[in-house]
């Protein structure tokens, strides 16, 4: 008994000063997040384990990390858990992150999309963003850690996550904390920067939805097309396409209910709730307390501001030369967070025009989104990795 | 000049040497991406004349 007080006593002295410190400030980041979480419910599902994870990697000696013991004379690496959890999940070859994409892929109705194809197109442009943000942040980091950081603006967490891996980044706790706190605050985020680029009778625009039905075969060579588009102009942005439209394919052949039905909830659930866990490895303080971080946030917020404004504006752009006149919040929906920025651009629309109603198209456009911010991803990966 | 993990109290430096490539990575990523959708668009329309829906 005497030799464990002495033992735990010895890792209090062991542990500097200035050491406790950063585990004190790591322990209260981790608390916001809980409490972001629990109080706010801004993506309570990735940030609350985010929060605690954050906690458990942050004492002193976690035996969360692998650590160097010494048994019998000899020292010895004990494997930690959430460590462990990192190499085999994330570190060898983006499994979590690919895993849950095709619970996404299975989530998603591409109906409103496939009945309107030109929504796509705002997908596409609300993916600048990423870009601008990367050309920003590259002159404070090189090339591979400022993509990574641009591809927050990817609104699309697993994306993110696969992209910073890929490229090893050292932020990639920042990333994730800033990909998924703008993602929840997209509904502060996104109204203000509309209102700025639009007038008043651009939003009272009025889009009437005649819904075309979409036949059955369509659905189902859907996902079919895009892996094969995608994988032949874009090979790298393959599996990250795949493994989402490998999901929607479940979904929409008919005969996998009970798979579909797995993807979307038991799958999605299960790899959310150890991916946000795995992440926090990414936290600890030494790679976290850091100017870094901060100057990540901010370009966090930058990516999702310029998604936002480069969606608008090319929704403005086409109505130079369309007949029926697109509502040009639309075009902000085509950052793929998905149902929020949809639901935002609605809310926006009814509070303009009580009969002017945008769902569905915003719908469209959003999961429009979701497909274009994965190939950005491989894209970003592609180029970076020949010119960069 | 890029440092990997910094310490607190360390100030955050400046470049420009990865502007021009930052530069052709967004111009070819935008123009990528609008080629990859522009094809999945013409290849969506494609298919739905060939397989309407059935009324």
């Amino acid at each position: 008994m005497w030799e464990l007080i002495q033992g735990l006593g010895q890792s209090f002295i062991e542990t500097p000063p200035l050491d406790w410190l950063k585990y004190v400030a790591m322990w209260a980041i981790g608390g916001v997040l809980i409490w972001l979480a629990i109080k706010k419910e801004m993506e309570p599902t990735l940030l609350l384990p985010m929060g605690f994870g954050a906690i458990l990697v942050n004492l002193p000696f976690s035996g969360a990390l692998n650590q160097i013991v010494v048994l019998g004379g000899e020292e010895t690496e004990v494997v930690g858990a959430i460590q462990h959890l990192f190499d085999i999940g994330i570190e060898m070859g983006e499994l979590l992150p690919l895993l849950l994409f095709i619970g996404i892929g299975a989530m998603i109705d591409f109906g409103p999309l496939l009945s309107n194809p030109k929504l796509f197109l705002f997908g596409a442009a609300a993916q600048f963003g990423i870009f601008f943000t990367m050309f920003i942040a590259s002159f404070f980091f090189d090339l591979k850690d400022a993509a990574s950081i641009g591809i927050i603006g990817a609104a699309d967490g697993p994306t993110s996550i696969y992209v910073a891996q890929y490229f090893n980044s050292n932020f990639t706790g920042p990333i994730m904390v800033a990909a998924y706190s703008y993602m929840a605050l997209v509904p502060i985020v996104q109204p203000p920067v509309i209102k700025l680029c639009t007038t008043k009778k651009e939003r009272l625009i009025r889009m009437p939805y005649e819904r075309a039905s979409v036949s059955k075969t369509v659905r189902i060579l859907f996902p079919i097309v895009v892996t094969v588009i995608a994988g032949l102009i874009a090979p790298t942005s393959v599996t990250l396409v795949g493994f989402l439209m490998f999901g929607n394919l479940l979904r929409e052949c008919g005969v996998l209910d009970s798979l579909s039905n797995a993807a979307q909830n038991i799958l999605a659930n299960l790899v959310t709730l150890l991916l946000g866990i795995t992440i926090a490895f990414k936290m600890q303080a030494d790679d976290f307390l850091n100017w870094q971080t901060l100057l990540i946030m901010g370009l966090g917020l930058v990516a999702f501001v310029f998604d936002t404004i480069a969606g608008v504006m090319f929704a403005k752009f086409l109505n130079l030369f369309t007949k029926k006149k697109i509502n040009p919040m639309i075009g902000a929906t085509g950052i793929s967070a998905f149902p929020m920025a949809s639901r935002v651009v609605h809310k926006m629309g009814l509070e303009e025009d009580p009969q002017n109603f945008l769902l569905m198209h915003a719908a469209g456009a959003n999961v429009s989104g979701q497909i274009a911010s994965v190939i950005a991803g491989g894209l970003i990966i592609k180029l970076v990795s020949s010119i960069g | 000049m890029f440092m990997p993990i910094l310490p607190l109290d360390t100030a955050i430096t400046f470049t420009t040497e990865n502007l021009m490539p930052a530069l052709r990575i967004m111009g070819f990523g935008m123009l990528g991406i609008f080629v990859v959708i522009g094809v999945i668009i013409l290849v969506l329309k494609l298919m739905t004349k060939i397989f309407p829906p059935k009324e």
